[in-house]
């Protein structure tokens, strides 16, 4: 007889007064047994966080405050409101349902992470065969059960609206993807700061300003709901689908570069925390152009696509570039071991490989990939419009306004790859000095803040030139050093480039390639690690004998013995 | 940098630096399968960031450490199977049972199906938590949480064990069964790192110690080579504590002994002194013979037992980094 069935028989015996309960228990039990297995599909962190919850006060008191007020709004709207039930009912549902989205989950996803470096909990998982990304993909899933939890609350009621006068599927949806969008947007972000600032006092402050943040972002989600309820409820217009694709893109893509961040920074600091966030950021460049292909197809004549392209382009990778020239050039040999190692892979995968030279070379490959992508609609606009007769292309594109701003893209494109260089040559420089001072761990953000300090020094000092002595702003070089460059392009036409004064010009372009070769040079250093091999002891492991196909828990047996049996009490002995 | 692939654990000069402060400073030291190596030191001495090294936390400024001949740099995912890690603080979750507990770290080490609910089961009856399974982790006393937190190092089955004070805080009675445990664990083939201020458990269960202060490895041995048991050889000569008791006159002796340049007195009471005096078996029978020639009445002449609480007081400093 099994244990179960003997405290059934017990309890029987006992008074039958809990006979049904213990009944219930087995049932219980048997089925806890038959689903167990099915366990192991999932993250174990889920499972843990999902016990957790369901014992939780907090989730408990949300999930059943969510259910009063979604009855008491029902009741009350079918009570209340005479015109317009059906978008009156769903406005209220989504305000109900945006707290919980905007607010519980993204918070609770940032204080379950920050709480494991609060209690040291996180050195115990880290030690685990789990891997970086299982621990923070499990976070983020137990958030995601959670929204799938609140939602089911709201579900059955929305769905009903749509029965009633004035609803489409289409606002249905465009409220469900907005909200959910945005509540895992905010979480992914939750588990950035929590994994960036780990440090219990500051970590108090960002609790803070992240809560007050959350409830700023719920009060912007009912302001969004109320005021365009009108024309969200009704349908989403095609004027607007360009900038739901760009907004859809750029939050998506760094909500991945993020996810992909905050497992870098819990990663073991000899493994390779770069590929990844290269990858993302790669990613979000292509997300970039494809939409900027995009807005070309719908809105032909938008002439400022090359500037706003290398505009928003050089920002970024300036950004980028200054984490990334703050890596370590060092590679660990475990990181060594996966450098490629045939002569295409060393061109094309090394980029990709962490190092500040890589790093550099990343950024300003994609600065020229963009510089490329611009090139590619010159060609498409010189082979397709006819200037003399300044009629559309067959593909209805005209982003330059005439044929003089070509050359002058090219000059400012040099004018960017040279500005660029050279700061990031001066960062570089400065994180090698520094960077025995350090952990390399803090190295990104060390170079992040000299390169921001750096940049904004002679943008303060060009500025004060131009404004005292000159005042007024025009395109000259005495803030060729200034971060306003690309603000300033807006003020100017490509064409005004090729206006400047032939002898600043070549010492321009001169000064500008030299640095641009300089700091190739210096860069490509990085490239000269090569490849170490793996040691014997961990290939002979890695063959795929019996015992290692099979996962860990598997073989543990056959691999470690038995645990000894418990020692005795001395008073049992 | 060689290994060697019998030792279990090995640190080949392992430094670990904060900026400027070194907390471990080229430390080289390895233990063998089956064998307890007792770490200790004073507070800030660097056990803990060494054995955080060990255990896959941090990585060493130099030098190199290996767990069953994988590097702890190279291969931490390797090490981590091999490895159960039981810190000086507890981590705990809320509203969690020590079963759940326990089966959260035994998916987290990807243990499935049955072998996971058997390991679970293995290590509840060895750390004896049964009766305590459904209980919550905040209602546990210290000792219990330090068994489940045991536990939690053992559910894989590693080979290497590190525990950072295990036995801190715990009641006597918790310590020796404690202590049954790791011996248990050892007599099992099991490779155990443990750092320990209470000295004479560690006397008792350790095969070897390491004594560490600001970083550096002072001395390493066998707790008899360390007590100074080790050596038999007469000829050598070595530094003692002798007690001496008498009837004569406090000052009478300590007179005599002042008149003596080769003794060192560390202690006295109305009849009996303790001195340090380096010498071989001949001299000090030489100077006992010494002794009892003089005026003084001697009736017990002994040498005082060191304890590895003396060694420790010896070797070490007491300076914190």
């Amino acid at each position: 007889m099994t244990e179960q069935k003997l405290a059934i028989e017990k309890i029987r015996l006992s008074g039958g007064a809990a006979d049904s309960a213990a009944s219930l228990d087995f049932e219980v039990s048997k089925l806890d047994n038959f689903l167990d297995p099915l366990s192991d599909w999932f993250s174990s962190i889920l499972i843990k966080e999902a016990r957790q919850a369901v014992k939780s006060r907090q989730f408990v008191w949300t999930y059943v405050l969510q259910l009063v007020l979604v009855a008491a709004w029902t009741a009350i709207g079918f009570a209340t409101l005479t015109s317009q039930l059906g978008t009156g009912l769903l406005l209220g549902y989504f305000v109900i349902l945006g707290f919980p989205l905007a607010v519980i989950i993204p918070f609770s996803g940032y204080r379950s992470l920050a709480r494991e470096f609060d209690d040291g909990t996180i050195r115990l998982i880290s030690i685990t065969t789990m891997k970086p990304r299982q621990i923070i993909l499990g976070k983020f899933g137990s958030a995601l059960i959670q929204l799938v939890l609140y939602l089911s609350v709201l579900a059955p009621c929305i769905s009903f609206t749509y029965l009633l006068e004035g609803i489409s599927i289409w606002a249905i949806m465009v409220g469900l993807l907005i909200s959910i969008g945005g509540s895992i947007f905010l979480t992914i972000f939750g588990l950035f700061l929590a994994g960036s600032f780990r440090s219990r006092n500051l970590g108090v402050g960002v609790s803070v300003v992240f809560s007050i943040a959350l409830g700023f972002a719920y009060f912007l989600w009912i302001v969004f709901c109320f005021e365009t309820y009108d024309g969200m409820f009704r349908g989403f217009g095609n004027e607007k689908y360009l900038i739901a694709t760009g907004f859809t893109f750029s939050v998506g893509s760094t909500a991945l570069l993020l996810l992909a961040s905050v497992v870098a920074q819990i990663s073991f600091p000899s493994d390779n925390r770069s590929t990844l966030l290269r990858v993302m950021m790669l990613l979000q460049q292509m997300l970039f152009f494809g939409w900027f292909c995009q807005l070309l197809c719908q809105e032909p004549f938008f002439r400022d696509v090359p500037k706003v392209i290398l505009m928003i382009t050089g920002h970024y990778w300036l950004l980028m570039g200054f984490l990334m020239c703050g890596e370590s050039s060092n590679l660990s040999r475990r990181v060594r071991r996966s450098l490629p190692r045939t002569l295409a892979g060393r061109i094309f995968l090394s980029l990709f490989m962490p190092g500040s030279g890589r790093g550099f070379l990343f950024a300003m490959a994609n600065v020229w990939a963009a510089f490329l992508f611009v090139m590619f609609l010159v060609v498409f606009e010189n082979f397709l419009f006819d200037w003399s007769n300044q009629t559309r292309s067959r593909f209805g594109t005209n982003i330059f306004a005439s044929e003089a701003e070509i050359p002058g893209m090219i000059i400012s494109s040099l004018f960017v790859s040279w500005y660029l260089s050279l700061v990031f040559l001066f960062n570089r420089y400065f994180w090698r000095r520094m960077s025995q001072k350090f952990e390399p761990g803090y190295g990104p953000v060390i170079s992040l803040f000299f390169g921001a300090a750096l940049v904004a020094s002679v943008s303060v000092v060009s500025f004060l030139i131009e404004e005292f002595f000159y005042a007024r702003w025009h395109l000259s070089f005495r803030w060729l050093s200034d971060l306003a460059w690309s603000f300033n392009w807006y003020k100017v036409s490509f064409e005004d480039f090729t206006k400047l004064p032939s002898v600043f010009f070549i010492v321009f372009v001169i000064q500008a390639v030299m640095v641009l070769v300089l700091a190739v040079f210096l860069a490509t250093r990085d490239f000269l690690e090569v490849a170490v091999e793996t040691p014997e002891r961990v290939l002979i492991e890695r063959q795929p004998t019996k015992t290692n196909r099979l996962p860990v828990g598997e073989s543990i047996d056959e691999i470690f013995g038995e645990l000894p049996s418990a020692p005795r009490r001395d008073d049992e002995a | 940098m060689s290994q060697t692939v019998e030792a279990m654990i090995q640190l080949d000069r392992v430094t670990r630096s904060f900026g400027d402060t070194l907390a471990v400073d080229d430390i080289s030291f390895h233990v063998g399968a089956g064998e307890v190596l007792g770490f200790i030191g004073p507070n800030g001495a660097g056990k803990t960031t060494s054995m955080r090294i060990l255990s896959t936390l941090d990585t060493p400024t130099s030098g190199e450490a290996w767990v069953d001949g994988f590097s702890v740099v190279d291969d931490p995912d390797r090490v981590r199977r091999r490895m159960g890690w039981m810190p000086d603080g507890f981590g705990t979750y809320p509203n969690i049972n020590c079963e759940e507990y326990l089966d959260f770290f035994a998916r987290s080490y990807g243990l499935r199906g049955k072998n996971r609910l058997r390991a679970i089961r293995n290590v509840m009856g060895f750390t004896q938590l049964n009766q305590l399974s459904k209980k919550p982790i905040s209602g546990l006393s210290k000792g219990m949480k330090q068994r489940l937190c045991l536990g939690r190092a053992l559910i894989h089955n590693p080979k290497v064990l590190i525990l950072d004070e295990p036995a801190a805080g715990l009641d006597p009675r918790a310590r020796i069964e404690l202590r049954e445990m790791i011996l248990e664990l050892a007599n099992e083939g099991k490779s155990l790192l443990i750092s320990s201020h209470i000295l004479s458990e560690l006397a008792e269960v350790c095969d070897r110690v390491a004594i560490i202060e600001k970083g550096k490895l002072l001395a390493i041995g066998s707790v008899d080579s360390l007590l100074n048991k080790g050596s038999e050889d007469s000829q050598e000569e070595k530094l003692v504590q002798l007690e001496v008791k008498f009837f004569s006159e406090l000052s009478e002796a300590v007179r005599w002994f002042d008149a003596r340049n080769d003794v060192a007195l560390i202690s006295s009471t109305e009849n009996s002194i303790v001195f340090n005096y380096a010498a071989c078996h001949k001299r000090q029978s030489k100077f006992l013979a010494e002794l009892v020639s003089s005026k003084i009445e001697i009736y017990e002449f002994s040498e005082k037992q060191t304890s590895l609480e003396d060694v420790f007081l010896s070797v070490t400093r007491g300076e914190v980094q």
